[in-house]
């Protein structure tokens, strides 16, 4: 069982989860509410112990989006500082992820309405493009240079004002 | 990341306390004081930019060449397959609303799907710093570049920090025309304010919701429609400035907060729908506020530069009894309010 229960908040209902390759997880309902998708549902009377099916989210990144609302579910009122930074650290911790676990995270999140997780997702992306050449970014992303010759000759043309701050990456141009 | 933050704020229904804004030592819900120091990071960056502390939007590297090829602190395994470019396009606009002018441009160039994207991207975040040794005419001919770039979507969040650039007067009117609910437009300190000129800047807008200003000159005849012409404004803040406005008067203003402007004539603030209002070491003279029937908290702090400049001394005598009709004019507005602080340093 992925769910984290060792700190759940004061509901003592657990939510079932099912992931599109058909594996189970539970969390607090304090926990699944965070997300819009869920809290709909279990508004709903949809919440059964066969579980919620979500159709999209496969079983690796739906664990780490139940330990994460299970974490934030935990600590969502009345925080200290001191649980604040570390709710801080987590954060920084859970999004240190592959790309693909990242794309997967982002997708999921943005399904399934969890606003927190979303932002965070986003945030580490854009954090990884910046600062960057493009060249470094098809690496880090796997994103393959699909233009023409004759294509990168008008887009060094075209983007001649940009060049002019940062030199072209030596692909182009 | 200031963009959303304060998009974030226009967008969220539940107003934040300004109070708690501010480094007070309130005993104030932690939960919300961290919420709001959140927020915080991101809208006071003219602060911290003054501050010299890296809010992460910043990039002070003196050489953008040399900054891109050093690339991120992050270092992780690449990834094989291709997988963001299959993000919708709502998804990779979010993430292309964290990235500085520079990068967002650039991302055009990394394969015909992104080619074109930045153009349709509803944020920008233009920031002089990012362009180290190209602060001139080439941060200008970019910037020019890429406004002329974009397509025609409207945008939803615009800011601008600039170092004495002409051009930064159209680019704010761009920002404004382009429908942008957040406005943020900061000289850097280190400059004189920046003139903002009637003749090339109007803030006329239908959808301006969030406006921030910071170190800039402000006349009468520019601040005309931030009240008349400006109907969905609910946020107003005027940083480092300096004030030739005789009345703050909007309609639809809820929160203003006027932070170590020079009040070069006499200021009434008569906002009728202003809940919060925030007014730290106003200079030459204090703002007179009429009574303000919605409001819910006020904070006041005059600080010794108030009534210790050196050019006001030979006039002590006037200044001592204006400082008594100041302090009624001040207090008398905010009679409505459930919380006021005032602050005023003893006098000598």
């Amino acid at each position: 069982m992925a769910a984290a229960t060792d700190d759940a908040g004061d509901s003592n209902e657990m939510i079932r989860v099912v992931s599109s390759d058909g594996e189970h997880f539970e969390m607090p309902e304090a926990a699944a509410n965070l997300s819009l998708v869920l809290r709909h549902m279990i508004e709903d009377d949809c919440a059964d112990a066969a579980g919620i099916p979500l159709a999209v989210v496969a079983a690796k990144p739906l664990a780490k989006i139940v330990d994460y609302c299970t974490k934030h579910a935990a600590k969502s009122s009345g925080l200290t500082i001191e649980e604040a930074e570390e709710l801080k650290r987590f954060d920084a911790e859970f999004i240190e992820v592959d790309t693909d676990m990242l794309y997967d995270l982002l997708v999921a999140a943005d399904f399934m309405g969890v606003e927190g997780l979303s932002k965070l997702a986003v945030q580490r992306t854009a954090d990884l493009i910046k600062g960057k050449t493009p060249e470094q970014n098809r690496e880090t992303f796997g994103i393959v240079n699909d233009f023409t010759p004759e294509e990168e000759e008008e887009i060094c043309k075209e983007n001649e004002w940009a060049f002019q701050i940062t030199k072209p990456p030596s692909r182009l141009c | 990341y200031v963009l959303r933050i304060a998009l974030q704020m226009v967008n969220s229904k539940s107003r934040t306390n300004p109070l708690l804004r501010q480094e007070s030592n309130s005993t104030a819900n932690v939960q919300q004081q961290h919420r709001v120091a959140g927020h915080k990071n991101g809208l006071v960056m003219m602060q911290s930019q003054r501050n010299q502390a890296s809010d992460g939007m910043v990039l002070t590297k003196d050489d953008a060449g040399q900054m891109l090829d050093q690339g991120s602190s992050i270092n992780m395994r690449h990834a094989s397959i291709d997988r963001i470019s299959n993000l919708p396009n709502d998804l990779l606009y979010i993430i292309m609303s964290f990235l500085p002018a520079l990068e967002l441009v650039l991302t055009g160039i990394l394969s015909t799907r992104w080619r074109r994207l930045w153009t349709s991207s509803t944020y920008l975040n233009i920031d002089v710093n990012q362009f180290g040794r190209y602060r001139g005419q080439k941060f200008c001919n970019f910037v020019n570049r890429m406004l002329r770039q974009r397509d025609s979507s409207s945008l939803d969040a615009f800011r601008l920090h600039s170092a004495d650039t002409r051009d930064a007067g159209s680019w704010i009117t761009y920002g404004i025309r382009h429908g942008s609910k957040v406005v943020l437009f900061s000289e850097d300190i280190e400059r004189e304010p920046f003139n903002l000129d009637h003749g090339v800047v109007d803030f006329t807008s239908r959808c301006l919701k969030y406006l921030v200003l910071a170190n800039v000159c402000l006349d009468a005849n520019v601040f005309y429609p931030i009240n008349f012409a400006c109907p969905a404004l609910e946020n107003l803040e005027l940083n480092d400035s300096s004030l030739e406005v005789p009345e703050i008067s909007s309609g639809s203003l809820l929160h203003l907060d006027i932070d170590n402007c020079c009040l070069f004539e006499d200021l009434l603030i008569s906002s009728p729908s202003l809940v919060s209002l925030c007014i730290k070491s106003p200079q030459h003279r204090a703002p007179m506020i009429l009574t303000l029937p919605c409001l819910e908290v006020a904070t006041i702090i005059l600080d010794e530069c108030f009534h210790s400049t050196e050019d006001l001394e030979d006039m002590d005598e006037v200044a001592e009894q204006e400082w008594g009709e100041i302090q009624h004019g001040i207090v008398g507005g905010l009679t409505k309010a459930r919380s006021i602080e005032l602050i005023a340093p003893r006098r000598e």
